[in-house]
């Protein structure tokens, strides 16, 4: 027998057969033929019952390959300390830059011949022929994604998990990027028991930035579902970084926050999930749940000069109206004065309202030397402070109070006097009286009076 | 308390009467987001009020009780005296072309002037249904100025539009108020407002019935009989807006005008609703325009 075959009759005595003993036996015999294979050493290392003899088998499997995680997790379980890292090794998937390279041209024509060989086996009933072109597409492409999907699927249905396992973790640690692979990883550990490993593969793939928003939102409804409340905000975080018109991912997060009383978090995604756009599903139901919470101004409205100018014009459409009617109901006779003073009741207004509703105008209030307005103090009482109203907080500068009270009080000045000039007629009126006639005591009543 | 009781009772049976044939609004049922109390528009029910309390119906009601208890010539002395201020502080056009009386300070008396309870009473009702919401969206400052401006426009509107140019004062906040359920039309579109409509309630009775027997789901929990009714906003502020535009525009092209309803001030008032958008809140501008909810 060769190395594979006494490895792979080493497994299925060790984990179907529970027979320890016949596994480590065979299992030492298939490393004397290949003393390379880290899966055997790991195995091995479950057979013994002697600590130090299990440190021994897991730091060989480390040294052939440091980021097996397996034999490092249990290595560190058991040891508590670090194994050396060989440096002819690849480092494990984190600290991997960049995706494996993709093939050259002769190695692409090289695939796409393996890959129909492949399924013309397969249609022959050859599935281990077939998987063994698989594997060599795998040799040339490490993360091929159709390779991979049809080998791990026909090596599990022959129970050859362990080989399906090595591809996979092949191409994880070759830094693939192929969201596929990790979801294939994640089934395997399943399929082991390995919950831990499979929710650190989980995490992993949530940082992908090819992980698109259904694996995303997949992702956190299973860390959801088994309460790692945590773990699901990570990935949706992370997910609405990378995603950022994902009214999905935002709404979710938001619903997380809330749950989890961060109601000005919440808010903030609902927001942003509905200011994506207020069409979608998403974006309804977020501009539903934003309902049920007071609006708050976002930066860019606080910081609008135009917005603000606009209720300025509120102001003046005020004084012409005052005007038109004081210009004896004729606005072609409005005049200078007037016209002067519709004009200043459109400044008067607006260093009125740059002086109350909107102090934070971009680049005005940094002129005058305003800071960004401090956090709201948050109630001591816990329960207070879980029913208080969220509040978006503000990180562009306001106007300080003082120069708030004199634009406050020029803008008064202002519009008193646009007031005087709107209604000159109407205030010359009340200094020197020209009665109207009123109807007589005859025309309202039909006869003299008394 | 007998009286008081009784007073209630009268108001209820008139408003029942007047609600027969035509819904009355008398709440709006959507919800308010930024401010629980509409300080503003309460302020303005009180202002209105009291400028007619104090003002006017006390030469109006005790002039007829005094006419009706004999003393005749005092009762119409005190008529004559309400008749008086309403020419002196009503909205006259010849006050601004002539230059004469309180002048342009007439667009500002006469909004808070009243003829009547029942003009009080109608106009204030429509004011609290509708400004309700509309005050929360603009804030009570804003809110104020846009009342202020839609009053203004709905008398200038009356006088300018009118060719007959009929020398007859106008008063009452209804021009007003026409601007507040104008921008309640354009900012809350889809919003119910509760109202008293005995056609309707005498309606919804047997329909209401029938689907609860029948089994319907969606009026398993609705009380059979109601004394109100829910009725789409949009129905019946179109509704009045037709209403409006109908006589205006005979006033308009024909120069008809016998005094009464002034129908073209309420009508040039909801346009000014046009204007709403100067006096709404920042956020909520952002949020109406991207078709969100407000």
């Amino acid at each position: 027998m060769d190395a594979k075959s006494l490895y792979q009759e080493g497994l299925v005595a060790i984990r179907d057969e529970k027979d320890l003993h016949r596994g480590r036996s065979l299992l030492m015999q298939s490393l004397r033929l290949d003393p390379e294979n880290e899966m055997a050493w790991l195995w091995l290392s479950k057979t013994v019952g002697d600590k130090d003899k299990k440190l021994q088998c897991l730091e060989r499997a480390l040294e052939i390959n440091p980021s097996n995680e397996q034999a490092r997790a249990q290595f560190n379980k058991l040891s508590g300390i670090t194994p050396p890292a060989s440096t002819d090794r690849e480092p494990p998937v984190e600290r991997k830059a960049a995706p494996p390279p993709k093939p050259s041209g002769s190695d692409a024509a090289r695939i796409k011949q393996l890959l129909t060989n492949a399924d013309a086996l397969l249609k022959q009933d050859k599935v281990e022929d077939a998987i063994e072109q698989w594997v060599r597409v795998l040799e040339i492409e490490v993360d091929h994604e159709v390779a991979m999907a049809n080998a791990v699927r026909h090596l599990s249905r022959l129970k050859y998990i362990d080989d399906a396992r090595e591809l996979v973790w092949n191409a994880l640690d070759s830094g693939t990027q192929h969201p596929s692979i990790y979801l294939t990883a994640i089934d395997i550990a399943r399929y082991e028991g390995k919950q831990d490993e499979a929710d650190s593969l989980r995490l992993k793939l949530a940082r992908l930035p090819s992980a698109d928003e259904k694996i995303l939102v997949s992702l956190a409804d299973y860390f959801i579902k088994h309460q790692h409340i945590e773990h699901a905000l990570s990935v949706l975080e992370s997910a609405t970084q990378s995603h950022p018109k994902s009214q999905k991912l935002k709404v979710r997060l938001a619903e997380l926050y809330d749950e989890t009383g961060r109601r000005n978090e919440a808010l903030e995604q609902y927001e942003a999930a509905a200011r994506v756009g207020a069409g979608t599903k998403e974006g309804k139901l977020a501009d539903e749940r934003l309902l049920t919470y007071m609006p708050t101004l976002t930066d860019k409205e606080r910081g609008s000069i135009p917005l603000a100018i606009r209720e300025a014009f509120g102001f003046g459409a005020v004084y012409l109206f005052m005007a038109w009617q004081d210009a004896g109901l004729d606005l072609l006779r409005l005049g200078v004065s007037r016209s002067a003073g519709v004009g200043l009741a459109v400044l008067g207004g607006y260093l009125m309202i740059t002086a109350t509703s909107s102090p934070q105008q971009q680049p005005l209030a940094r002129w005058f030397g305003g800071q960004i307005p401090p956090p709201p103090e948050q109630p001591d009482d816990d329960f207070e402070a879980a029913s208080a109203e969220p509040v978006a907080l503000s990180q562009i500068p306001i106007l300080p109070v003082g120069a708030r009270a004199v634009l406050g009080l020029i803008g008064a000045a202002l519009l008193i006097g646009a007031f005087v000039l709107v209604f000159s007629t109407a205030l010359n009126l009340l200094a020197n009286p020209q009665p109207a006639t009123v109807p007589t005591w005859e025309e309202v009543f039909g006869e003299p009076g008394a | 308390m007998f009286l008081l009781f009784s007073f209630l009772i009268y108001i209820l049976l008139t408003l029942l009467q007047a609600s027969i044939i035509f819904p009355l609004p008398i709440s709006d049922t959507g919800n308010v987001r930024y401010r629980s109390v509409p300080v503003m528009t309460l302020l303005l029910i009180v202002i209105n009020s009291l400028v007619f309390m104090f003002f006017q119906a006390i030469n109006l009601y005790q002039g007829i009780n005094m006419a009706e208890n004999g003393d005749f010539q005092e009762g119409l002395t005190r008529i004559y005296a309400y008749v008086v201020d309403i020419w002196q502080y009503g909205y006259r056009g010849v006050f601004m072309r002539e230059e004469v009386g309180i002048g342009a300070f007439s667009t500002f008396t006469s909004i808070f002037m009243h003829s009547d309870m029942w003009h009080l009473f109608g106009n204030m009702i429509f004011l609290w249904t509708f400004g309700r919401r509309v005050e929360d969206a603009c804030g009570p400052w804003r809110y104020l100025l846009f009342y202020l401006l839609a009053g203004m426009i709905a008398n200038l509107g009356s006088e300018v539009l009118n060719p007959s140019q009929v020398d007859i004062p106008g008063i009452g906040a209804s021009g007003a108020i026409s601007g507040v359920m104008g921008a309640y039309l354009i900012l809350f579109p889809g919003a119910m407002v509760t109202c008293f409509w005995g056609i309707g309630i005498l309606l919804r009775l047997p329909i209401v019935a029938v689907m609860k027997l029948v089994g319907v789901r969606s009026v398993a929990e609705a009380p059979t009989w109601r004394w109100t009714i829910k009725l789409p906003g949009w129905i019946l502020l179109i509704y009045f807006l037709i209403k409006d535009t109908i006589p205006s525009l005979n006033v308009i092209q024909q120069g008809q005008d016998f005094g009464g309803v002034n129908n073209l001030a309420h009508l040039t008032g909801f346009l000014a609703a046009l204007l709403i958008f100067f006096y709404v809140r920042k956020d909520l501008l952002t949020r109406y325009f991207q078709g969100r909810r407000i």
